[in-house]
């Protein structure tokens, strides 16, 4: 009977005990479950709603945020605006010693302080060939991979990391990044994205001149309306007229297009700016343009009739066909990355003695020392002498203390200007990053922000200090003697537990 | 808990544990350093961050032992007898391993006074990327600590936890691993579109990238400072100390 009493007493009590044991079970899964759900959903809503006002920036020049003034615009705008910033490469995992150091941070900052306005995205179009039909319909853009595509009511603008980015600095022939200016150059696109443009590009028409749909195209995304302006008599070139380009045409202009195109340099109404392509064409090779020249020489500039050919074999790309490589001069250099550019069949530009104080002119692209120019009107090519031993491919010419500052920009060469080399030519190439340059410089927004460049960190140490026998100190000190030091240690420590 | 602190702590100088562990993360942290010094540039918040990538190879062996080797001889039920409680245990042996990367910190420090010597920059970046070397180092031990406590065996322990911080550390490999797989079973079988699955892809691994700390602490090198980054895993790091804490306690209801 007692057994019995025992055998249920212990059934009971070992019920009991596991009934305890379940529920503590029980309670430890739950507990260790709502833990996480209250870490997860803790995490979750930092990252959705405090995640930009929880974010420093503890650089010492601020590159990774944007400036109060960037914010302040951005935040006036309508809530319903809608900015598209898309990389158009796959975000890089290592940004170091990339432009994209200073870029990526500053974008996921203004993303996040623009309430919605702006977004960024990082697409590759190799992986996703439609983003750029997406983003440029019309292809006016001319989009291609490793540039920012910034978008905004149909309108669209390039932002090339390397170039427009930075300041650069040349030490031993190198450009080096000095100060980082990416906030200014994105804000200010959305700016100029945004503000109504008043300018107006006009082409000159009727004289045999290239096709320019890639210049249009440009113009297009810059919002800037185009227009042909034929050359009829008399001839005045409109008030509305912003630029002015002459694209390699293969007849001269008349005289009275001429009388028009001086008075148009002497007394515009707007700030002048002309584009003066006048490259060799198996069309114009007997047309010496005197017309022309003679516009020209109303900025110290002229064209001559031969053909520059580089003797210099580090600039020769194909002699055959007259395609070399030229330099921008120092005045000039920050023009495109490279501080190089190509052309073909290109006439010498020349500057003629100064008419005027007031007359300035410079150099643009150069030969190298070697270059000859070859004479047309021989059939054997003959070369000729060139006094100065470097031959311009292109020239400014401008005129000083004006109310309204002249520009004309003279180009011996069609690769600037005409569809026959630009559309042939990725958005990456020099010549393109060129002619955008001069384009936008024209063209500054009406409406710009003012936002200071920043300096780059700089983290080099003296290297005067760091001679061969200081590197190789560090390096074995911190490489060998200090770990091997502490091997030693281990083994020390490790005889001694052993023989305890 | 400031006791068994105290123990565990001055444990490690009495075993080569510690001394394996400061040898292997001087020669990391020296190799960083040197290479960025014959450069000509030393970046500290770059080579601070750069450090999280060595703390699987480092954090395994400093935690292998904390609960495994108490195990393995049986003087855990000293946690279970007195009246101690079970948390200060595991926060005691936490912060004896925390104190140990103040120590192996103390290797980026000697660094900084190189680089200060050859005129070089510190700015407050090293500040943000400091506190993340600390806050990672803390995830990473409590991972570490609850592998321990999971066995009786170092060796076991160790590599438990190498796997349990790798996992973490490819964490968006594994997460695009998971949704090319899910696309692809989706195709074949539900014959769902391709546009719904590559959207559900970068929905899948976004979600592994939001899990991974080292995504999320990246930009600290540049001088990006998140406070929910830290958050992030200071939170992950008590959760783990918790479930190392459940995982002990086990032991109290299921030998009962």
């Amino acid at each position: 009977m007692s057994t019995n009493n025992n055998k249920v007493k212990n059934k009971n009590s070992k019920k009991i005990t596991n009934k305890r044991a379940s529920s503590l079970k029980v309670f430890s899964i739950t507990s260790v479950l709502i833990v996480l759900a209250i870490v997860l959903v803790l995490n979750i809503l930092l990252s959705q709603t405090l995640d930009t006002y929880l974010t420093f920036d503890l650089s010492s020049t601020s590159q990774n945020s944007v400036s109060e003034q960037t914010i302040e615009y951005i935040n006036s705008l309508p809530s319903d605006t809608n900015i598209r910033i898309v990389g158009l490469f796959t975000e890089p995992e290592s940004v170091t010693n990339t432009p994209y150091e200073y870029i990526i941070p500053m974008l996921k900052d203004l993303e996040g302080r623009s309430g919605g306005r702006v977004t960024v995205s990082y697409i590759d179009p190799d992986l996703n060939p439609s983003i750029i039909p997406e983003l440029d319909p019309k292809g006016v853009a001319n989009l291609s991979k490793e540039v920012y595509a910034v978008s905004c009511n149909g309108k669209i603008r390039v932002i090339d990391p390397y170039m427009d980015c930075f300041n650069y600095d040349q030490v031993n022939g190198l450009n080096y990044p000095i100060a980082n200016k990416s906030e200014a150059t994105f804000v200010n696109t959305i700016v100029s994205l945004l503000s109504e443009s008043h300018y107006k590009v006009y082409f000159l028409s009727g004289i045999q001149e290239a096709p320019h749909t890639y210049l249009d195209a440009i113009f297009a995304s810059m919002n800037i309306e185009t227009a042909d302006l034929p050359v009829t008599e008399p001839f005045v070139v409109p008030d509305d007229c912003s630029l002015l380009i002459i694209n390699n045409p293969d007849v001269d202009i008349s005289e009275s297009v001429q009388e028009g195109l001086k008075n148009y340099i002497k007394n515009g109404n707007n700030p002048v700016n002309i584009i003066c392509s006048l490259g060799l064409t198996q069309n114009n090779a007997n047309e010496n343009f005197e017309h022309l020249n003679n516009v020209l020489a109303e900025v110290n500039l002229s064209v001559g009739n031969n053909y520059v050919y580089e003797e210099n074999a580090d600039y020769i790309i194909n002699p055959e066909t007259f395609v070399f490589k030229g330099t921008l001069t120092d005045e000039y250099k920050d023009l495109n990355s490279a501080g190089i550019v190509v052309y073909q069949t290109a006439r010498p530009v020349f500057e003629v003695s100064r008419a005027s104080s007031s007359i300035g002119s410079s150099p643009l692209i150069t030969t190298s020392s070697n270059a000859t120019l070859l004479d047309l009107t021989s059939p054997e090519g003959e070369a000729v002498n060139v006094s100065n031993p470097y031959t311009n491919v292109a020239a400014t010419g401008y005129y000083v203390g004006t109310i309204n500052p002249v520009n004309v920009y003279v180009f011996g060469t069609c690769t600037f200007t005409s569809d026959l080399y630009l559309n042939q030519a990725s958005s990456n190439d020099y010549n393109i990053q060129t002619i955008r340059n001069i384009i936008s410089r024209m063209f500054t927004p009406e409406v710009n922000l003012d936002i200071p460049a920043k300096m780059i960190s700089d983290y080099s140490i003296d290297v005067r200090m760091v001679d061969a026998n200081k590197l190789s100190i560090v390096s074995v000190v911190f490489i060998a003697v200090i770990p091997i030091a502490f091997v030693i240690v281990a083994a020390l420590v490790y005889h001694k537990r052993s023989h305890l | 808990m400031l006791a068994i602190f105290k123990r565990e702590f001055l444990s490690y100088f009495k075993s080569p544990v510690a001394y394996i562990a400061f040898a292997l993360f001087s020669f990391l942290s020296g190799f960083v350093f040197v290479t960025n010094f014959s450069n000509g540039a030393v970046n500290i918040s770059s080579e601070i961050i750069s450090l999280r990538g060595f703390f699987v190879i480092v954090v395994p062996i400093i935690t292998m032992g904390l609960f495994a080797e108490d195990k393995k001889r049986g003087t855990d039920i000293i946690y279970y007898t007195t009246p101690i409680s079970l948390f200060s245990v595991v926060l005691g042996k936490f912060l004896a391993a925390f104190a140990l990367f103040g120590v192996l910190y103390l290797n980026v420090v000697i660094h900084i006074f190189v680089t200060l010597g050859f005129d070089g920059t510190i700015d407050y970046g090293v500040l943000g990327s400091t506190i993340v070397f600390f806050v990672m180092a803390a995830l990473f031990i409590a991972i570490g600590l609850l592998a321990s406590a999971i066995t009786d065996n170092q060796i076991v322990a160790a590599i438990l936890s190498f796997v349990m911080i790798m996992v973490v550390q490819l964490l968006p490999t594994i997460g695009q691993f998971v949704a090319t797989v899910l696309s692809s079973l989706l195709n074949v079988i539900a014959n769902v579109s391709a546009s719904e699955t590559s959207e559900m892809s970068k929905n899948i691994v976004a979600a592994f990238t939001w899990l991974n700390p080292f995504d999320r602490t990246n930009d600290f090198k540049y001088g990006v400072f998140s406070l929910v980054a830290v958050i992030f895993c200071v939170s992950f790091a008590a959760f783990f100390l918790f479930l190392s804490y459940r995982v002990l306690e086990k032991k109290r209801w299921s030998q009962s």
